[in-house]
């Protein structure tokens, strides 16, 4: 049974929690529990990625905690400590896509030519009209939905990992002209979707 | 075109430079050549706004709820056993002594568990407006009356209304309290028959002053601990999640009381009178940057001595007018029926017809776990990873589905438990929920790219492809199978032809997460992910009702009486009684809700809360808490004659 604690008595003292490098250093020379900061820092982050590249809540908790331990069981391999992001995200996304490819979740290749008037309808019919940003959100998670995944997946290493163009290309093994390309047809293509509903409104 | 030339590069290039611009992934020359042409050239600068709408809305849809509470410790546990399991001669008591410092720590609410996600708060305390709203009513509690600056007459104040700088605030005398929120983080309780008066600031940091009766302040959603400063008077710490802190004029100064479930844990009288210049303010406790973030944008409490009543201080009745702001009686808790060791990760428990309580266990690929009045009878590995919760079949077996075996069931009469194959499993398709019966007996099956219904020995009845399911599907009393997606769609799919019959009906805005509940006369309810309670009538009649914007990943519950019950992650329950247009609130947990509500026999809402409560709630709003501890429950499951059964993540059964 839990009592009632008061705080600053139990637990680690506060303080600024150390840098990824120091404590990825830590846990390469055996200090196991530094690792939990470092899942703490990136488990949102890294659930939310697999949330939205498997389309399943449960899925990506499941594949997000692989990630983790793989990481945890290679971090010797790292070279830059100062890397354990990038280097964790691109474990999850092959995580992801192992994940993926067991399932054997088609591309919706057709996706990019999407015109999407049905939503539009169904907007039109809808029994209240939603407000003017939560129809957007909608639109932008149709969107997302119907992505083939090697586009999803640049733009969820783009807005949910915040990564840099170099470091996505890194990661998924494309030149970073052609990462700079997929995003900007990607944006290009919410952008005039975007568009004709304001203008339809 | 002229941009084009100006540039020297194609139409395509050009709108490339657009996109890359927005990522500040152009080189300085290229970036220079083009700010200066956007200058001049208004339609790239519209295209260019575009742009920027849609990265902000592929931001905001790709924010959503991240870790549950429980992940870092499963992981941190699974890494900490392995640790412990490949040393060789080190102790097993590894991953178990540190579970239990994960929970004490979490229990009290320190910084060992909360370090990033303050980091996060912090991200959220910059960005969002932290403005001041009349909260959702209690239920029992009376109207709140505003009076704005200069004016005689006060005016009624509806929740949702924002507090105008100046306004003096009422809460009519009676029972109960009322809410003042400042986002979702921090609310203040405030006792009915207290006035409060908003410091006419003109910025967004908005005192509020108590001019008297009683307020109780609780940091909600904030999995932090929190403090109260005075000046140099002093600081008060309370503990960590779900407690409180209880302030009242007293004297000439006032008493700050810490109060953690009904336990008062500590009581402070600051003896000083306060000056109309002296600020109370609640912050954050933690490390530095925190600190000083919270500090600038706490919520205020600016006392007006002058104003105060020397006679504020109820002493009649104290605990009993606590209750009413914090309803928190102790009572006996539920009963722990066994503690299975070495598990991780558990599905929910189901009641067979001998009393046996089965359960699905990790690590991978599993165990199916029987326990029966306190002894573990049953412990059979599977021969492939489980996925989703067991059910209990018409015919008495347990069923399971797994990831490369299909759908298995055994027959707790079988003193082996044997599972034998039902469904053979399509190794391009494979589950993902537990299986599911129809009235009719009827399986239902949700796999990767569809739903299929089979009949009892097995045999295919329909298959339909195409329908992401987003949560385990529902079974209507006809049949019908209610699966939510994350398309915003709701699809019924009827029990003969599996047609869908909810096709004409228009999506929600945002994403189903969970399961769709189904009351008796055969109304599905379903919660998407923020903002819409949405109802299918069985004629295929439906409606939604707009709640307040919270996380909702937890499923509804209908009641015995068709009242229908809506849990956000963040602790609030609203409710909906049968033929009600709007929700009300039911319950604030004050902490985050991690299962629930489920409404058992007697017509009590059941709650799984972060900090391992089990809190029960009577139809007119008491609560009983009881401390189960152990955190991160499985999806609990009332049995046949409504007896509760469930397991948490470390493996303790509770129940019958």
């Amino acid at each position: 049974m839990t009592t009632t604690h008061i705080p600053h008595c139990r637990g680690r003292p506060p303080g600024p929690i150390p840098p990824d490098e120091e404590l990825v250093r830590r846990v390469a020379s055996g200090e196991a529990e530094a690792f939990e900061p470092l899942v703490r820092r990136y488990a949102d982050t890294v659930i939310r990625f697999a949330r939205h590249m498997l389309g399943d809540h449960q899925a990506a908790e499941d594949v997000s905690q692989e990630a983790f331990l793989k990481a945890y069981a290679h971090i010797g391999r790292l070279e830059d400590p100062a890397k354990f992001a990038t280097w964790l995200y691109s474990i999850a996304r092959h995580s992801c896509l192992d994940w993926l490819r067991a399932r054997h979740v088609g591309a919706s290749v057709e996706g990019l030519e999407a015109e999407g008037a049905e939503l539009e309808d169904a907007s039109a019919s809808a029994p209240e009209a939603p407000s003017e940003t939560r129809e957007t959100h909608a639109i932008a998670l149709e969107e997302l939905a119907k992505l083939r995944p090697d586009y999803r997946e640049i733009i969820l290493l783009k807005h949910v990992q915040g990564l840099s163009y170099k470091e996505i290309s890194q990661m998924v093994g494309l030149s970073v002209s052609a990462v700079g390309e997929k995003l900007c047809r990607v944006r290009q293509m919410l952008r005039k979707r975007l568009a004709r509903r304001a203008k339809g409104a | 075109m002229d941009c084009e030339k100006e540039l020297g590069c194609s139409a395509a290039e050009l709108r490339a430079r657009l996109s890359r611009h927005l990522d500040g992934e152009l080189s300085g020359a290229e970036a220079e050549a083009l700010e200066e042409h956007l200058k001049s050239c208004e339609r790239c600068r519209a295209e260019l706004a575009e742009l920027r709408g849609a990265d902000r809305a592929f931001e905001r849809a790709l924010q959503g709820p991240g870790a549950d509470p429980g992940f870092v410790a499963r992981v941190m546990a699974a890494i900490l056993g392995r640790r412990g399991g490949t040393a060789g001669g080190r102790p097993v008591a590894g991953p178990v002594l540190w579970l239990v410092v994960a929970i004490a720590a979490a229990g009290a609410g320190t910084l060992v568990t909360l370090g990033v996600q303050a980091l996060r708060r912090r991200g959220e305390l910059e960005t969002r407006a932290l403005g001041l709203r009349i909260g959702a009513p209690q239920a029992a509690a009376p109207g709140w009356r505003v009076r704005r600056p200069g004016r005689e007459e006060s005016l009624e104040a509806a929740p949702g209304s924002a507090l105008a700088a100046g306004t003096e605030l009422e809460l009519a005398a009676g029972g109960g309290h009322g809410l003042v929120e400042r986002g979702p983080e921090l609310s203040l309780y405030v006792e009915a028959g207290s006035t409060l008066h908003v410091a006419p600031d003109a910025d967004d940091e908005r005192g509020l002053a108590l001019v008297s009766g009683r307020v109780f302040l609780k940091a909600a959603a904030l999995e932090r601990p929190f403090e109260l400063r005075l000046g140099e008077a002093g600081t008060v710490r309370p503990g960590g999640r779900g407690s409180a802190l209880l302030v009242e004029a007293e004297g000439r100064g006032f008493r700050v009381t810490v109060v953690s479930g009904s336990a008062t844990v500590s009581t402070r009288l600051f003896e000083r009178a306060l000056g109309p210049s002296d600020r109370l303010s609640l912050g954050i406790a933690g490390s530095p940057p925190v600190v000083a973030r919270a500090d600038t944008r706490a919520l205020d409490l600016r006392f007006v001595p002058a104003r105060l009543r020397p006679s504020a201080w109820p002493s009649e009745g104290g605990s009993a007018r606590r209750d009413g702001c914090s309803p928190f009686p102790a009572s006996l808790p539920p009963v722990l029926r066994a503690s299975v060791g070495g598990v991780s990760g558990v599905s929910a428990a189901v009641l067979a017809g001998d009393d046996t309580v089965f359960f699905l266990a990790g690590p991978a690929p599993g165990r199916l776990v029987g326990v029966r009045g306190s002894a573990v009878v049953a412990s059979v590995r599977l021969r492939s990873a489980f996925v989703g919760d067991p059910a209990i079949g018409p015919d008495g077996r347990v069923y399971v589905s797994t990831r490369e075996a299909g759908l298995l069931a055994a027959s707790p009469e079988d003193p082996a438990l044997e599972l034998a194959q039902v469904v053979p499993p399509d190794p391009l398709d494979p589950l993902r929920y537990g299986p599911v019966f129809a009235p009719d007996g009827a399986i239902v099956l949700v796999s990767s790219s569809g739903v299929s219904l089979h009949e009892p020995d097995g045999a295919l009845r329909w298959r339909v492809q195409g329908v992401a399911a987003s949560a385990p599907p529902a079974v209507g009393p006809e049949g019908r199978v209610v699966v939510p997606a994350l398309s915003g769609r709701l699809h019924v799919l009827d029990a003969a032809s599996g047609r869908d019959l909810a096709q004409g009906v228009p999506p929600v805005d945002e994403a189903f997460l969970a399961r769709a509940a189904v009351a008796p006369d055969g109304t599905a309810w379903a919660v998407s992910a923020r903002r819409y309670l949405v109802r299918l009538a069985s004629d295929l009649s439906s409606g939604r009702i707009a709640l307040p914007e919270a996380d909702y990943a937890l499923p509804p519950a209908v009641g015995p009486d068709g009242t229908v019950f809506v849990a956000s992650s963040s602790g609030t329950v609203l409710k909906l009684p049968r033929g009600a247009a709007m929700p009300t609130v039911f319950y604030e947990a004050g902490e985050r809700i991690v299962q629930g509500p489920l409404v058992d026999g007697a017509g009590e809402v059941l709650l799984w809360t972060a900090s391992g409560r089990l809190v029960s709630v009577e139809p007119a709003g008491r609560a009983r808490l009881h401390d189960l501890g152990a955190r991160d429950p499985a999806p609990a499951c009332l049995a046949r004659d409504g007896a509760l059964v469930f397991v948490t993540r470390d493996g303790r059964v509770f129940g019958k």
